[in-house]
C-alpha cells in the first residue's frame, strides 16, 4: 500500500494553537533537532515537524535519486506534504538549506506559506568569482564530502560496532547509525552535494511573502556576507541576529530561538501577513 | 615513585571545552601537536577552529548536533589543521550540567588510510557483485560450485531460478543431475563431473532439463577444477539457459531451408542486387538455377553484374544489368522482358519482375524474380500471326464481296456493249468504221478479262476442277507464253517426274502461273534467269524454317517460279497480296494479279509463299493439295532416326528466329552447333576454331560474305569442308557462277527437318569418301 506524504515524512503534530508552524530540519539532521524547541512552541501554536527524504525515519521509497538531485525535488515534497495535511497558509520555519527549500516551494506555489522564517540561511555556500562570499571553497566542500563518505560508508559501516564496543550489542550500533540522522551513505552524500552546490541567489528577489531571517552571531556555515545577501535580496525581509553562536542555535540555544520565533511570528510576520491578506 | 597521570602520558589528544566551544583544558599531547603553551591555548581558542574547513563543516552539520542530541560522539574521523596529526578519530561526551564536553582525539592516519583502502576494495567487490548480478539476470547465466570432498552443491540465485526453484536450499548433486531430461544426459554429465574431480579436466555439457515447474529448457553447464595446495578443493561451474539461442537457431535454420528450397524449386531465378549511394551495383544473391540461363554457378555470376547480359540473339547485350541499375538509381519497380541466348545457344525470353527498397546507409536493393517465358512469348507470337491471318481473310472477304458484286454488274454491261458492237460489225459499215468497232471490241474483251480476274479474286469465278498433271500445265503455259517473254530471259524448268496429280481448274492455274511469269519478267528489265520448278512436298509441323498455319497437314504439289530480278523490299513484302496494291507504274499493273493468285490458291485449298532477297531475286511457291489416294506417301522421318553423333555444325544464318529453330532441330538430332549471325562472323569463328565438321549457311546474308563467298573462304583453309546451302529463292541461276562445287547440297526453303538432317548426313558422308 502506498503511503501518504504525511506518513512518508513521519510528520508529527503537537499543540493546539490557532496558527500552525511547520519546522523543517536542515541538512545532516532530522526532525529530532527540534526536540528542545517544538514543545515550547506547542504551548502557543500547532507545531508540525517532519523528516525530509533520506533523513531520519522517512520512507526509503520516497527518495528518488533523479528527483532529489536538486532542491526542487525537496520543495515538491514540501508542497505535497502541505496538500496532504491541508497546511496551506501555515508559517514555515526552515533551518539552513531548508530555508531555501521553503523559498523555492513558496515560488512554486504562491500562498502556500503565510510567512517564512529562515534560520542561518545561505543562498550559495561557495565563494564565487563575482565577489560573493559564501564562505567555502570548492576543495573544502570536496574534503567535507570525503569525510562524510569516510564516516558513513567506511567507518560507520565497518567500525561502528567496534567503536561502540561489543558490550553494547548490535542494537546500540544500529542506534548509533540512526543518530547520524542520515542512515544511508549514498543519500547523505547526495544531499550534501545538492546542498552545497545549490545557488538560489537569483530566485530570492521574486519572493512575495514576508520573510524573517534569524542569524547567529557567529555562524561557521552561513557567514555574515551570505546572510546579508539573503536579507537584501528578498523584498519583504526583516532580520534579527541572535546572541547564539554556531550554525544550529535551535540545538545549542533553544530558548533564545523560541523567543525569537515568537517575536517574529507575533510582532513582525503576523502584522505583515495580515496586511498582505488584507491587501 | 609517584602515580602516573594517564592524561599526560597518552599519545591521544585530550581536550575539554565549555558550552561555547572554547578550550578549557588540554593535555600535553594536544599542546605538543599545536606547539603552543597551555596559556596560549586554554581559554584562548575553540577546538573546532583546529579542524580543516571541511572538517569544521562536518563538525557543525553532523558532530555537534549529534553531541547535543545524544550526548556523545563515537570515533568519528575528522581532519585537523596541519600542526596536528592530519587525521584523527574523534570521540566526545558532553557534560549535561554545564553544556561543555570532553574530547579524545586519537591519531589515526594509518588506520584511516587502511580503512580507505578497505573501503575501496569493498566498493570494487560490490561493483563486481553488481556486475555478476546483472549478468545472471540479463544473460540467464548462473554459477554453481561443488566443494570437495563433502560434495556439497552451491547454487547462485540464477541457478535456482533456471531450475524453477525458490532460492534457498540447494539439492544434493544427484538430485541436481536428475533435472536432466534424458537419463543418458544424466550419465554423461555425471561422467564429465567425475572427470573434473578425478583428472582436473575442464568440461562442458549441453542438454535439456525439465524444470521444477515442468518447462523443458536447453542448458549449457561448464565446470572447472579449483586447486589449492596441490589438490582439487572445489569444482566451479556456470549454468546457462541457451533455449532462446537454440530456438532462434532452429527458426533461422527452418527459414533458411524453406527459402533455399523455394529458390531451388522455383521455375526461375531469384536475384538480389545491391547498390551503395556512390558505386556500382553488385549481385548480392542469385539462386542456383541461374546455371540454366547463364551457364554459371551463383558464385561465378555474382562476380560481375554485366555477366547477366549474355548476348541477346543479335549479339547485342540483353540489357538486364542496365535496366536493374537504372531501376536502383530511380527507385522504380522492375517489370520487363529480355532475350538472351542460353549456354546451349537457345534463345530464351526472360521476364524480370522486382521491387527496389532502401537498405539503409544510402544502399538500395532490388529483389527480383526472373522467369523463362519463352513458351508464352512464342504462343503470343503465334496468336498474333493467326490474328493477322484472320484479319487478312476478313478483309479479303469483304473486298471480295464488293468486287464480286461489282464485277457481275460490270460483266452484264460489257455483255450489252459487246453484243451491240458485234451487231454493228455485222452490218455494212465502212472499213474505217469497222476498224473503230474492232478497237472498241478489243477494249471490251480486255474489260471482260478484267472482270474475270475480279471474279477470280472474289472467288466467285466458276472453277471447274479436274484431275490433272501440273507439269503438263507448266509445259503448255510455257509454250504459249514463250512469245510474250523477251529473249534475254533464260527460262529453265525443273519438273519432277512422278509428280502427284492435283485436282484444279486448269485455266485458272494457267492464269496464276502466267501472272507469276509476268511479274518475274517485270522484275528483270535487264534480263536474267527464270526458273519454273515442280515438286512433291509434305506439309506438316516438321518444317524447320517456317510454319504453315493456314492449311492442314498433308501432301501437296509445289509449283515455284524464281527470278533473278530486283527482289521485293522487306517493307513491301507484307502488302503484295493486298488487292490494288502495286509497285508498277500507272497503267502497267492492276494491283490485282497477286491477290487474284492468292484468292485462287485459297479457293483451291492450297496456299502461296514468297521468298525474296532484294537485289537477288524472288521465288513464289504455290502449294496445291495432292489428290487423295494418289501416289506413294513418303513416310516422315522418325524424330530420333538420325544421330548427329556430336559432330559440329557451323551455322551461318542471319534471321534470328530461324537460327534458333535450326539450333534446336540440329541439337535434338545430336549435332553440336556453333552459330553465327552473318557470313563475316562465321568466318571469324572458323578462323579461331576450325574444328567444325560442316558448314550450314544461308546463301544471302548481310555483310561482306554471302553464303557462297563464305564457303570459298572456309575452303581455302579446309578444302574438304562439306557445305550445305539454304535459300528460299535459290533458283539454279542464282548460284551459277558463284564457284560452288557440283557436290554442294542446296536446300530450298521451306526446309523439312528430315531433308535437313538427310542433307547434312549426305554432305558428311561425301566428305568421308573424299577423305579417303
Amino acid at each position: 500500500m502506498k503511503l501518504q506524504p504525511r506518513e512518508q515524512h513521519c510528520a508529527r503534530v503537537s499543540g493546539q494553537g490557532g496558527r500552525t508552524i511547520v519546522l523543517a530540519h536542515g541538512f545532516g539532521c532530522d526532525q529530532t533537532v527540534w526536540k528542545d524547541v517544538a514543545p515550547d512552541l506547542a504551548a502557543e501554536y500547532t507545531v508540525v515537524t517532519f523528516d525530509f527524504a533520506g533523513a531520519g525515519g522517512a520512507d526509503p521509497g520516497l527518495y528518488d535519486r533523479r528527483r532529489h538531485a536538486s532542491l526542487d525535488g525537496y520543495a515538491d515534497d514540501v508542497i505535497a506534504l502541505f496538500e496532504d495535511m491541508d497546511l496551506q497558509g501555515a508559517e514555515f520555519v526552515g533551518h539552513s538549506v531548508s530555508a531555501m527549500i521553503g523559498a523555492i516551494a513558496a515560488l512554486k506555489r504562491p500562498g502556500i506559506f503565510s510567512s517564512l522564517v529562515m534560520i542561518g540561511p545561505s543562498a550559495c555556500y561557495l565563494n564565487t568569482s563575482d565577489g560573493y562570499h559564501g564562505g567555502f571553497e570548492m576543495r573544502e566542500v570536496e574534503e567535507f564530502l570525503d569525510l562524510l563518505d569516510r564516516n558513513f560508508a567506511g567507518f560507520a559501516a565497518t567500525f561502528a560496532p567496534i567503536a561502540t564496543g561489543p558490550a553494547n550489542g548490535p542494537e546500540v550500533a544500529e542506534e548509533f547509525a540512526r543518530t547520524l540522522c542520515l542512515n544511508d551513505a549514498e543519500i547523505a552524500s547526495a544531499f550534501a552535494r545538492v546542498t552545497f552546490m545549490s545557488d538560489t541567489r537569483k530566485l530570492l528577489p521574486a519572493l512575495r511573502l514576508p520573510v524573517h531571517v534569524l542569524a547567529c552571531s557567529e555562524d561557521p556555515i552561513a557567514p555574515v556576507p551570505a546572510i546579508e545577501f539573503v536579507h537584501e535580496a528578498i523584498p519583504h525581509c526583516s532580520m534579527e541576529t541572535l546572541e547564539a553562536t554556531g550554525h544550529c542555535p535551535h540545538i545549542t540555544h533553544p530558548a533564545e530561538v523560541v523567543a525569537a520565533l515568537r517575536r517574529a511570528l507575533d510582532e513582525r510576520l503576523g502584522g505583515q501577513a495580515a496586511n498582505a491578506a488584507g491587501g | 615513585m609517584g602515580v602516573l597521570d594517564p592524561a599526560s602520558l597518552t599519545t591521544c589528544g585530550l581536550v575539554s571545552v565549555a558550552s561555547d566551544g572554547v578550550i578549557q583544558e588540554a593535555n600535553a599531547a594536544f599542546l605538543a601537536w599545536l606547539g603552543r603553551s597551555r596559556s596560549e591555548v586554554v581559554g584562548q581558542m575553540r577546538l573546532q577552529d583546529r579542524f580543516t574547513p571541511g572538517g569544521r563543516l562536518y563538525f557543525q552539520t553532523h558532530l555537534l548536533p549529534m553531541l547535543r542530541l545524544n550526548g556523545e560522539i563515537a570515533a568519528s574521523a575528522i581532519n585537523m589543521l596541519p600542526d596536528a596529526p592530519e587525521s584523527v578519530l574523534l570521540s566526545a561526551r558532553s557534560d549535561p550540567e554545564g553544556g561543555g564536553a570532553a574530547f579524545v582525539l586519537m591519531p589515526a592516519v594509518e588506520r584511516l588510510r587502511r580503512e580507505a583502502r578497505l573501503t575501496e576494495r569493498v566498493a570494487q567487490s560490490r561493483q563486481k557483485e553488481s556486475w555478476l548480478a546483472q549478468i545472471e539476470t540479463l544473460a540467464d547465466i548462473g554459477a554453481w560450485a561443488v566443494t570437495l570432498p563433502d560434495m556439497k552443491l552451491h547454487w547462485s540465485d540464477a541457478v535456482f531460478r533456471l531450475h524453477g526453484l525458490p532460492v534457498g536450499n540447494e539439492p544434493d548433486l544427484e538430485t541436481a543431475l536428475g533435472y536432466y531430461a534424458d537419463p543418458a544426459d544424466r550419465e554423461r554429465a555425471a561422467a564429465r563431473f567425475a572427470a573434473v574431480v578425478d583428472q582436473g579436466a575442464t568440461v562442458e555439457v549441453e542438454a535439456r532439463i525439465v524444470t521444477a515447474d515442468g518447462r523443458l529448457r536447453n542448458v549449457r553447464s561448464h565446470a572447472r577444477p579449483v586447486w589449492h595446495q596441490g589438490r582439487i578443493i572445489r569444482v566451479d561451474g556456470l549454468f546457462q539457459d541457451i533455449t532462446p539461442q537454440r530456438e532462434a537457431e532452429a527458426a533461422r535454420d527452418q527459414a533458411v531451408t524453406r527459402l533455399s528450397g523455394m529458390a531451388e524449386n522455383l521455375p526461375g531465378v531469384l536475384l538480389t542486387v545491391e547498390k551503395p549511394a556512390r558505386g556500382p551495383a553488385r549481385i548480392a544473391y542469385v539462386s542456383s538455377r541461374c546455371r540454366e540461363f547463364w551457364g554459371l554457378p551463383p558464385e561465378e555470376l555474382s562476380r560481375d553484374i554485366a555477366l547477366l547480359d549474355r548476348p541477346g540473339p543479335e549479339g547485342t547485350p540483353a540489357g538486364l544489368s542496365a535496366t536493374i541499375t537504372a531501376a536502383l538509381e530511380r527507385g522504380l519497380p522492375l517489370a520487363d522482358r529480355f532475350r538472351i541466348t542460353d549456354p546451349a545457344g537457345t534463345e530464351r525470353w526472360l521476364s524480370l519482375c522486382g521491387s527496389v527498397t532502401g537498405a539503409g546507409g544510402g544502399w538500395v536493393r532490388a529483389d527480383c524474380i526472373i522467369l523463362d517465358i519463352t513458351a508464352e512469348v512464342e504462343a503470343e507470337a503465334q496468336l498474333e500471326r493467326q490474328s493477322a491471318l484472320i484479319r487478312h481473310v476478313q478483309k479479303s472477304e469483304s473486298l471480295g464481296q464488293l468486287t464480286g458484286g461489282m464485277a457481275h454488274d460490270f460483266n452484264n454491261i460489257l455483255a450489252v456493249i459487246l453484243g451491240n458492237l458485234e451487231l454493228l460489225r455485222a452490218g455494212d459499215g465502212a472499213d474505217d468504221e469497222v476498224a473503230l468497232i474492232d478497237a472498241a471490241l478489243a477494249a471490251t474483251e480486255r474489260g471482260a478479262g478484267l472482270t474475270r480476274s475480279l471474279l477470280a479474286f472474289a472467288r466467285k469465278a466458276p472453277l471447274a476442277p479436274a484431275i490433272c498433271d501440273l507439269n503438263q500445265i507448266v509445259r503448255d503455259t510455257r509454250d504459249w507464253t514463250g512469245r510474250t517473254l523477251p529473249a534475254h530471259l533464260a527460262i529453265e524448268t525443273s519438273l519432277l517426274e512422278g509428280l502427284w496429280p492435283v485436282e484444279v481448274d486448269v485455266d485458272s492455274t494457267a492464269s496464276a502461273l502466267l501472272n507469276l511469269l509476268v511479274n518475274a519478267r517485270d522484275a528483270m528489265p535487264d534480263g536474267g534467269s527464270l526458273t519454273i520448278e515442280t515438286a512433291n512436298v509434305r506439309i506438316d509441323d516438321d518444317y524447320v524454317t517456317e510454319r504453315f498455319d493456314e492449311v492442314p497437314s498433308g501432301r501437296y504439289v509445289m509449283l515455284s517460279v524464281s527470278d533473278t530480278g530486283l527482289g521485293i523490299a522487306p517493307e513491301v513484302l507484307p502488302h503484295i497480296f493486298v488487292p490494288f496494291y502495286t509497285t508498277k507504274p500507272v497503267g502497267r499493273g492492276s494491283g490485282l494479279g497477286l491477290s487474284m493468285v492468292e484468292g485462287f490458291m485459297k479457293q483451291s485449298g492450297g496456299t502461296i509463299r514468297v521468298y525474296s532477297e532484294p537485289g537477288k531475286g524472288t521465288t513464289f511457291k504455290l502449294y496445291f493439295p495432292a489428290r487423295p489416294g494418289s501416289g506413294a506417301v513418303p513416310a516422315p522421318l522418325p524424330r530420333e532416326a538420325v544421330r548427329g553423333g556430336g559432330r559440329r555444325v557451323l551455322l551461318a544464318e542471319d534471321e534470328s528466329a530461324l537460327r534458333t529453330l535450326l539450333v534446336r532441330t540440329l541439337e535434338a538430332a545430336g549435332y553440336q552447333v556453333i552459330t553465327a549471325a552473318s557470313g563475316d562472323m562465321a568466318a571469324d569463328i572458323f578462323a579461331e576454331d576450325p574444328g567444325c565438321d560442316l558448314l550450314l549457311t544461308d546463301i544471302v546474308m548481310p555483310g561482306k560474305l554471302q553464303g557462297p563467298g563464305l564457303a570459298r573462304a572456309l575452303r581455302r583453309l579446309r578444302p574438304e569442308l562439306p557445305v550445305v546451302f539454304m535459300s528460299g529463292y535459290a533458283a539454279e541461276a542464282a548460284v551459277h557462277g558463284n564457284g560452288l562445287e557440283p557436290d554442294d547440297i542446296r536446300l530450298t526453303k521451306p526446309v523439312r527437318r528430315g531433308d535437313l538432317i538427310a542433307a547434312l548426313e549426305r554432305a558428311l558422308a561425301s566428305r568421308r569418301q573424299g577423305g579417303r
